[in-house]
Parts: structure tokens; sequence; C-alpha cells
């Protein structure tokens, strides 16, 4: 069966603070992290043996997947994408897929793997149509679905110059709303072209320009039009990524716990003496107290207390963090191990790990206080 | 061979023409030539000349204004265009230099070069159609995007290098701007200097003083059509080529590939290949610049400090070597600086007073922006200025001889 690699070393600056205490891929994800899903999915879909290669605050990927099943998570000391593949080259054997770490995507991977099988091209990239290419790598194709161009995170008037210079030196036919959702598919030859070509660090920068201009067919497949896709780039990204996982928007991905009715998903071993409105996700060992309002749009991770008479809406609030009474959540993010003083108002905010917040908060971002991860467990 | 000197004495504008009608006549009717210029009044005169003669042969011009030759070989490959030129100042000669770019953006020199000037002396033909040229003025945003996106923007920003430049002509202001924004670290910009001539003393000054007074990590300077660069540490001043290129190669993993045109330090090329980087030595630049673009070295580099970075575009261009540095800076910080000076201190270096210096550089060879270097038998003799004593350093490998 293939082997499939998942990227998970990145540092994801822009997604700070979350990601002072915590790497990306881990992110919570109502109940998960981000990369359970993708690895899941990859399970599901065949690939029997998922190689996940960490990096920034690696150890915690590393421990994350100790002892689970087809899973080898390994602290590598890589400098970015293709040189992570390189390094774990000796684990793959014949053809191989990889997948970032840190999207949100239910794109099939077995549907796709079968078309790099069937297409017979070095590299097949999973291409997302969007509205708006520019902060993404823009990738160009011609009416057979070959890739022509590459296009890092391009200047809009860019797309216009290749445009007018296509027209008139290639082939006239690309569509330019296309990107790199960050999913490929190689040939088991590439391993040996990264071997030889160290310099070739990152797939969109370096490998794959340099595969076009060594004369390599790469063939983009499109995913199908209703296939969800979002780039964890920042934090409003992430929000909106949990409220389409709450209102059911990505098919196949789906909140921990029980759904005890439309949009409300409850951990069984969760307190509830409260009103939830949902879509609402409460996590394991979770309690709120009598006279609390959670919801619309709010996600309590594990071991999270919100006590009497609070109100918490669209927000997130990670592991093991302390809601006090009469507090008001909304529109923000608190962070693990955080707690709110009692009748606080923390609104449109982010609240760094283990902050202890005392008085009102408006639209502001609180640096982590303590840089201890929502998995570690107190004690 | 290149295409070097005077306007009106060795370049006309009926030769610019000319050349311009051979480039059109190589890449054929309609199909796609960029053209570039640096700010001065000569360049542009010629590069209407050569324009107006790409469009005689019913060929099609693309023309990006003020460009940095790194800019245009950029935007061959990125376009698809068959050919390109830039006209710009050559400092060191106080003469015009043009530069002819083919597909995929390498530069034509020897005898390539001397292929398109065999097409000089032919009959002019009119074609079927005259040529039409596209305006595309915003190309430096779209380089620049396409430069900062070629590194690690997010390491980047969140060091925040803090660097000098003198991007003293435009577009490098524009450039180096862009490039600020897109990759976030922190840049002090000056100007001001007088017309162009090797070596800069007064901007190497300039940088200098401002790096020093600042407490900048990094000075760095590059010439007028953005080909070569040297960059400035504390303790060891301004650098060698091949120094800076110890700098860019940091960033990757030993057993990268590396192309060097002589004369380069000895020392630097025997300390890379110790550390694992695969150094291929040239004496012949045309046969450098073939070998860059067939087997596409992680980069190139020639001893006046122009570099190549061949997947991202296969002209000289520093603004790529400099996003590499800072990109390599934010990953190892001063250690990366040490490194550099732990090197050099392995080569024999004496001070010499500008006077005598300038005068040694001017009778030996052509200056470069940073000084010059020639070779006595078998030594290589290289000498950097240095502002903090105003006089320049004489550096040696350290061999019998140059002892």
């Amino acid at each position: 069966m293939p082997t499939a690699v998942v990227l998970a070393g990145g540092v994801g600056s822009r997604l700070a603070p979350l990601t002072r205490v915590i790497p990306k891929p881990l992110v919570p994800f109502a109940g998960s992290s981000l990369i359970d899903y993708i690895v899941e999915s990859l399970k599901s879909s065949g690939f029997s043996e998922v190689v996940v290669t960490a990096r920034y605050l690696g150890e915690q990927i590393v421990k994350h997947f100790r002892g689970v099943n087809g899973v080898r998570a390994l602290l590598i000391d890589s400098k970015d994408t293709a040189d992570a593949v390189r390094l774990v080259s000796g684990l793959i054997k014949g053809d191989f897929l990889v997948s970032m770490g840190d999207v949100v995507s239910n794109i099939p991977f077995n549907t796709f793997y079968k078309y790099h099988l069937d297409h017979g091209g070095i590299a097949s990239i999973v291409l997302k149509e969007v509205d708006n290419p520019l902060p993404y790598g823009l990738v160009y194709v011609d009416s057979n679905s070959n890739i022509t161009l590459f296009s890092e995170k391009p200047a809009s008037l860019e797309i216009y110059l290749v445009s007018l210079a296509f027209h008139s030196v290639k082939s006239p036919v690309f569509f330019s709303n296309l990107v790199n959702a960050g999913i490929y598919a190689f040939k088991e030859e590439l391993l040996s072209i990264l071997v030889d070509n160290p310099g070739l660090m990152d797939f969109g920068r370096h490998v794959f320009p340099y595969l076009l201009e060594s004369g390599y067919s790469i063939k983009g497949w499109i995913a199908p039009h209703n296939t969800y896709w979002n780039d964890i780039g920042r934090v409003e990204v992430y929000v909106q990524a949990l409220w389409d996982l709450l209102d059911d928007k990505i098919p196949g991905w789906r909140p921990r716990g029980k759904l005890v009715a439309k949009g409300l998903y409850v951990s069984e071993d969760a307190e509830i003496n409260a009103t939830l409105y949902p879509p609402v996700y409460i996590g394991s060992g979770v309690v709120v107290g009598e006279g609390s309002i959670v919801g619309p749009y709010a996600v309590l991770e594990g071991d999270v207390v919100v006590e009497t008479g609070s109100r918490v809406s669209y927000s997130i609030i990670w592991h093991n963090s302390r809601i006090r009474r009469n507090a008001y959540i909304h529109g923000s993010l608190l962070m693990n191990n955080t707690e709110i003083n009692e009748g606080v108002k923390v609104l449109s905010s982010i609240i760094g790990s283990g902050c202890f917040i005392e008085s009102d908060v408006l639209n502001k971002t609180v640096q982590p206080c303590t840089l201890v991860s929502p998995y570690e467990v107190e004690g | 061979m290149r295409l070097k000197g005077k306007a009106y004495r060795d370049i006309t504008i009926e030769k610019a023409a000319r050349i311009g009608y051979a480039i059109g006549k190589i890449v054929g009717e309609k199909n796609l030539v960029i053209s570039g210029r640096d700010a001065f009044r000569v360049s542009r005169m010629l590069k209407r000349a050569i324009s107006a003669g790409v469009m005689s042969a019913g060929a099609d011009v693309m023309d990006f204004h003020e460009s940095t030759t790194g800019e245009i070989a950029f935007a061959i490959k990125r376009f698809g265009a068959r050919m390109g030129f830039m006209v710009s100042l050559d400092p060191a000669l106080s003469g015009v230099y043009i530069r002819v770019f083919s597909s995929p953006g390498y530069e034509l020199v020897g005898s390539e070069l001397n292929q398109l000037l065999d097409y000089i002396s032919g009959e002019i033909i009119e074609p079927r159609e005259v040529g039409w040229v596209y305006y595309a003025e915003y190309m430096h945003r779209l380089y620049s995007a396409a430069i900062s996106s070629f590194v690690r923007g997010d390491l980047i920003s969140s060091k925040k290098p803090s660097v000098v430049t003198a991007p003293d002509y435009e577009p490098l202001e524009t450039i180096f701007l862009e490039i600020a924004r897109g990759l976030n670290f922190n840049q002090v910009i000056i100007g001001g200097v007088d017309f162009p001539s090797y070596p800069m003393i007064n901007l190497m000054k300039r940088v200098w003083r401002v790096r020093k007074a600042l407490e900048s990590d990094i000075g760095v300077l590059v010439s007028p059509e953005g080909s070569s660069i040297t960059v400035a540490i504390e303790h060891a001043g301004f650098l060698l080529p091949e120094e800076v290129l110890q700098l860019v190669l940091e960033k990757y993993t030993p057993g990268v590939k590396v192309n060097v045109l002589n004369p380069v330090s000895k020392t630097i090329i025997e300390h890379l290949e110790k550390n694992g980087y695969r150094v291929k030595v040239f004496n012949d630049e045309e046969k450098f610049l073939l070998d860059t673009r067939r087997e596409r070295p992680t980069i190139s580099m020639n001893s006046r400090g122009e570099f190549i970075t061949p997947i991202f575009s296969l002209g000289y261009d520093a603004i790529t070597a400099f996003v590499q540095v800072l990109e390599a800076f934010s990953e190892k910080g001063s250690k990366l600086l040490q490194d550099v000076s732990a090197t050099r201190d392995q080569m024999v270096y004496e001070f010499i007073d500008a006077a005598t210096a300038l005068r040694i550089c001017s009778e030996k060879t052509e200056p470069t922006p940073w000084g010059c270097r020639f070779t006595i038998g078998s030594t290589l003799y290289s000498l950097v200025y240095n502002p903090e004593v105003d006089g320049f350093i004489k550096i040696t490998d350290r061999t019998p001889e140059a002892s």
C-alpha cells in the first residue's frame, strides 16, 4: 500500500499567538486536532503507512502520535517542505502522496491518488478553484490538465501580464483562479531528484518550477466544485473553519462528541446545566453551570469550566480554561489554561494560554502568560 | 565578448536599431521580446532604438521601462518571451552596456552573442506586419512579490533582521521598499549619491556609517542595474563576493551544487568544499553561464559579485542573493556573520590608502562596485574599500607567494 507523508514542521507564525504553545497541525479542532482529521482521512483512503514530519515544537507531534498504529511521527531538522520529504525518503517505497498537515479539506485522497496513477505525470497536484487566488500559490493549466506555470503569491498585475504574454506565446487555454492546495502525489523517481538536488528545498518555490523546466509532466487535478478547502493561515480563518465544521459544511468531518440535536455536539462525560444554542461543541470533561448560556457558535474544548450565569457566544475556548460566574465571552478565542474573573467581559479578543483576566478586555490580543500546550495534563 | 562601449562612438543609434532588428529576426514575427533600461538618458535613447529594430522585424516588445537585469531575466522566463534586452550604464567603463538575453532568461555572451551580431549587417526585410509594443509599468511589484515568495517570508518577518540599503537608482529603491513590505524586515534606505562610478566609495561610506550608527545587522550595496551585491558586516566590513556566497549557502543544506567563476579566493572555496558544498570553478564566463543554465546549480557567482539563482531566473540578479542572505541570517543569526569573519581571518590582509588602491585598480583591471581584483602570477589580489579606515584592504590567500 502507498505511503503518505504529512508535513507538520512549519512554524505557523501568522497564526500566532496560538502557535506559540502548539504547532499549527495540533491546533484544537472540536475535540481533535487539525492533523488528526488528515491522518484519519489518509488511513481510510488506503494509505497504510503515514509518515508525519515534525520540526517546530515537534516533540508535541511525536508524542501525539506515539502508539498510533500505522503512523510514524519523526522529529527532523528540515529546512522546508521538500527538504522534509528528502530526509524521510528512505522510508518511502513506490509512488507516494504528500499532504500539508495544516489544511482543512475533505479532498478524497483515494480519488486523487488514482488520478495520479492513471495519468502518468511525475507529479500531480490538487488544485482548488478560489475567488481570489492572490494570497496563494497560483497555478496555470492547459486544456489537458498539464500545469504550465507556477506563481507563488502573485501580484495582481502578474495575472494580467501572464495572460497577455501567454496569449501571444504559449497555449491560449489556461485557468487563472486555481491554487495549489498543498496535496501532491509523486512517482518514486522524484525521491532521487530530491536527493541529487539538495538545493530544491520547497515544493512550490523550487521543486515544481524545476520539474517543469526540466521537461517533466506535472498534472493538475481540479478538486470537485463542492470540495471544502481552507488553508488555516490566520486566526480568523481558523475560527471560520471551526464554524464551518459546526455548520456541517465540511462533508466527512464532524466534531467529536455525540450529536444530541442539530448542530449540538456534546461529549458524554460533560456536565451541562445550562442553555445551549446551536451550533455548539462541548468537549470531554466540560462543566457548564446553571443559568449559563452557551452558543450560538461556541467551542468548549476538554475540561473547560463555565460557572453559573456566564455567557459564551461566537467564541472558542481551549482546554482547562475557567470562566468564573457571570462572565461574558463574545467573539473571542481563549487559549488553554486561561481564567476569566467573575463578571468580566471579553469581547473580540484573543487571550493567551495561562493568563488570568481580571478586568474587561475589548479588541485585544493578550500574549500567552505560560507556554503550556493545551494537551498537557496538569500536575 | 559583450555589447559595451561609448554611446555615439561604439554603439550608435543605427547600430542599436540593427541589434533590435537582429533580435526580432531571431525570435520571429509575433513573438515576444522583453525590454528594459536603467534611469539614464542614453539608456532611454538606445532602448527605444533597439525596440524600433525589434518591431521592424515584426516581433512584439513588452517594455518594462526602468528595470534591473534580474527583472528582465525573470520576466523572460515567467512570461515565456523568446528574448530580451537591457540597456544600462556601465560605471566600470563610463559607457553603456547592452545585455541580450535568450529564453528562458540567460544572458548571451561570447560566441552566442556573436551569432546574434551576424544578423546585424544583413538586409532589412519588411515584415508582414510591424510588431507591437506592450507597456508593463508595474514590473517592480510583480518581481518583488515573486522574489519575496521565493524565500521563507514567515521566518524573515519573525526574526526581523535590520538592514541598511543604498539602492540609489530607480527601480532599485522601489524594489527594496516592496521587498521590505512583503517580508516585513527592518530596513533603512539611504540615497542621494552622485553619478555612479566604481568603486562606489561614497555609497559604501554612507551605508557603513548608518549601519554602525543604527547597529543594524547588515549593510547592503547593489550595483545600479541590480546584478552585483556586496554586504557589510561588523568586524569584517564589506565582503568579497565569495564571502557573500558563504552567507547565502548557509540557507541550504551541504551537498548543493555551486558554480563559481574565477578569479576567487581559494581559501573560501576550499572552506565551502570542506563543508560539503559541491563547488565547480570555471575560468571562462561563457562555459560558466552555459553550465549554469544546463546543470542549474543552486547558485552561481562570478568574481565581480554577480549572482544567479537558476531556479528563480538565469540572469545575474543581486536582489535574489540579497533575500537569500536575509533568510540565512534569519535562520542562523549573528553566528552566520561570525563564521564569515573567521574565514576572513584565515587570509592575509593589509591596508592600502585609497589613492594608491584606486590607481592600482585603474592600472590593473576593471573596477567593481566594491573595489577590484586582479592576479599576479598565481596570486589573486582583492582590494575592497573599507569605510572604517577610509582606505582599502588588500586580501590574498595565505600562500607562500602572498606572504
